[in-house]
């Protein structure tokens, strides 16, 4: 019995650290750096979406200046609330259909969703600026929507085509 | 022992016996009637309960007009559940009050109090009904309001123009809801307010009742605006933002006769809401000719004076209060200067940043 009792601190111990340790994250973080080609590690590298969003908003053409305000897309789709882990936005406060997204989902599997999500999103915006301002509505035919791990980009310019080979250079995709 | 003594011996044990058996019957009786009796309690309770339940689950599903509060009960009968909307409803003289106060639905100490139409009208929330031998129960808070009329602590006045006043904190707009156009789009964007936002590009005072565009928690199902404050429990304050879209219609009255349906829906779901109707706001003529988007026959200045009066003659009829941050805005010539807005009419900044400002000092206290 005092064998016993003298084991349960050592036993506590050990389950306190393994404990600790599932709680570390994995893979490397590059803090305020942006991915500039995919890593020759097997580890993933994990990419910073603030930087990533404030690259494509100063590096993307919009006709008007965006706002950060990340609670605004939290509001917008809490439906993906459970399955991301953070969001970034630059949104403006005019009348253009242009904005810039950044999810990081809590795994790979939950970009389809937020793919789908943004689809139907986009679906929905070119129906209401067809009625309200449709000359916004070709800004709206070609949207960036590109995933890269666990990071979904979602980008709305006045040159969509340019705004692609921005945010697959930021993200560090072919 | 003789025989006589014998039979007496034997009888005294017999009825003994018998006196043993007449009072297990009666104990064994007299649990049974408690039992029974501590059971019904426990239903009454329990229906009284599940009537909470379900009445809460019919609010989260309830899509149309019907008014929620004050005309709807789940009432108990006798241990039989009966779900009512009746116009109006009398209870019994003698009716208890129990109120839930910490909201845990859990039965209270009673209040004896006659159940008045003041007080039917002054509760808010869930409310259930559990009668029997004139037990009542409501659940919610009071109000202190009635009639749907909210009073300004600092004037008195129950609807129309505000004047301006000690600026509130942004913890006022926490629980407050912006229906609107796209200028309350620009005002969510802008992230210069935390509140709720039930807005979209277009919106207007008819399509506030048709027009889906907020997705629901799960994102199974998209919502009109009437819809999404109704299952949001109709939030006690409420700005709308509409007007810029209607300017086109055939006249002012046509826009504030629809405009009041508005207003009528937002308090048939919350009869206490503090409801705020926004003025429209000026606009650049010469921005809007030059964009080639707006048609400026009706989009300008003079027609936006007119509907303006007309919104707050509505307001002052509904007993609702009217904002006018345009006041702030426009230049000596009743324009919207150009450097405040991106095509005539939406808003930068710090444009955005006066309008958040004219909020703040022009907030109701209820009184």
């Amino acid at each position: 019995m005092k064998k016993i009792s003298a084991l349960i601190p050592f036993l506590l111990l050990i389950l306190v650290l393994s404990l600790v340790s599932c709680g570390s994250p994995s893979g490397a973080t590059q803090p305020g750096a942006s991915q500039t080609g995919p890593s020759s590690d097997s580890e993933p590298v994990v990419l910073d979406i603030a930087a990533v969003a404030a690259r494509l908003a100063s590096e993307c053409s919009f006709s008007e200046e965006l706002t950060e305000n990340s609670a605004y897309l939290s509001a917008k789709f809490r439906s993906l609330a459970e399955q991301t882990e953070s969001c970034v936005a630059y949104v403006p406060t005019g009348i253009t259909p242009e904005e810039v997204f950044v999810f990081e989902m809590k795994s790979e599997e939950d970009t389809a969703q937020v793919k789908s999500v943004l689809e139907s999103y986009v679906s929905r915006q070119k129906s209401d600026y067809a009625d309200y301002a449709p000359l916004q509505v070709p800004k709206l035919e070609n949207p960036v929507i590109l995933t890269s791990g666990k990071v979904v980009v979602f980008v709305v310019s006045v040159d969509n085509e340019a705004a692609e080979s921005v945010a697959k250079s930021v993200l560090g995709i072919g | 022992m003789n025989r006589l003594d014998a039979y007496s011996a034997g009888s005294r044990k017999n009825r003994r016996i018998a006196a043993a058996i007449r009072f297990s019957i009666i104990a064994v009786l007299a649990i049974c009637v408690i039992a029974v009796v501590v059971r019904i309690r426990s239903m009454g309770f329990q229906l009284a309960e599940e009537g909470v339940e379900e009445e809460i689950q019919y609010l989260d599903s309830m899509v149309d007009l019907t008014p929620v509060l004050g005309s709807r009960w789940t009432t108990v009968l006798n241990g039989l559940k009966e779900k009512d909307m009746p116009e109006s409803w009398d209870p019994p003289e003698t009716s208890r009050l129990i109120p839930d106060i910490d909201g845990t639905n859990e039965p209270e100490p009673v209040v004896t109090e006659p159940v008045t139409e003041d007080l039917k009208t002054s509760w808010k929330g869930n409310i259930v009904t559990y009668d029997s031998a004139g037990d009542v129960y409501l659940y919610g808070e009071p109000m202190g309001v009635h009639n749907g009329i909210v009073a300004d602590a600092l004037t008195g006045k129950t609807g129309g123009i505000l004047s301006a006043r000690e600026e509130v904190p942004n913890s006022y707009f926490a629980d407050a809801l912006f229906i609107g156009n796209s200028l309350a789009v620009g005002l969510e964007k802008s992230g210069e307010l935390q509140a709720g936002f039930s807005a979209n590009i277009g919106l207007n005072v008819r399509t506030f009742f048709t027009q889906k565009f907020i997705s629901n928690r799960d994102g199974t199902e998209l919502l009109t605006a009437v819809e999404a404050y109704a299952r949001a429990g109709g939030p006690d304050r409420v700005y709308l933002v509409f007007g810029i879209n209607e300017l086109g219609w055939n006249s002012a009255r046509a826009f504030t006769a629809q405009y009041q349906d508005v207003i009528n829906a937002i308090l048939a779901v919350n009869p206490n809401a503090i409801i705020y109707l926004q003025g429209i706001l000026p606009v650049n003529e010469e921005m809007c000719r030059a964009g080639g988007q707006y048609d400026t026959s009706y989009v300008n200045n003079k027609r936006i004076t007119e509907f303006n009066a007309a919104i707050v003659s509505l307001a002052e009829q509904k007993g609702v209060f009217y904002l006018n941050p345009g006041e702030l805005l426009a230049d000596t010539s009743g324009q919207l200067p150009a450097e405040n807005t991106f095509d005539g009419i939406h808003l930068k900044g710090t444009a955005l940043t006066v309008w958040v400002n004219y909020l703040k000092s022009h907030a109701v206290v209820p009184g």
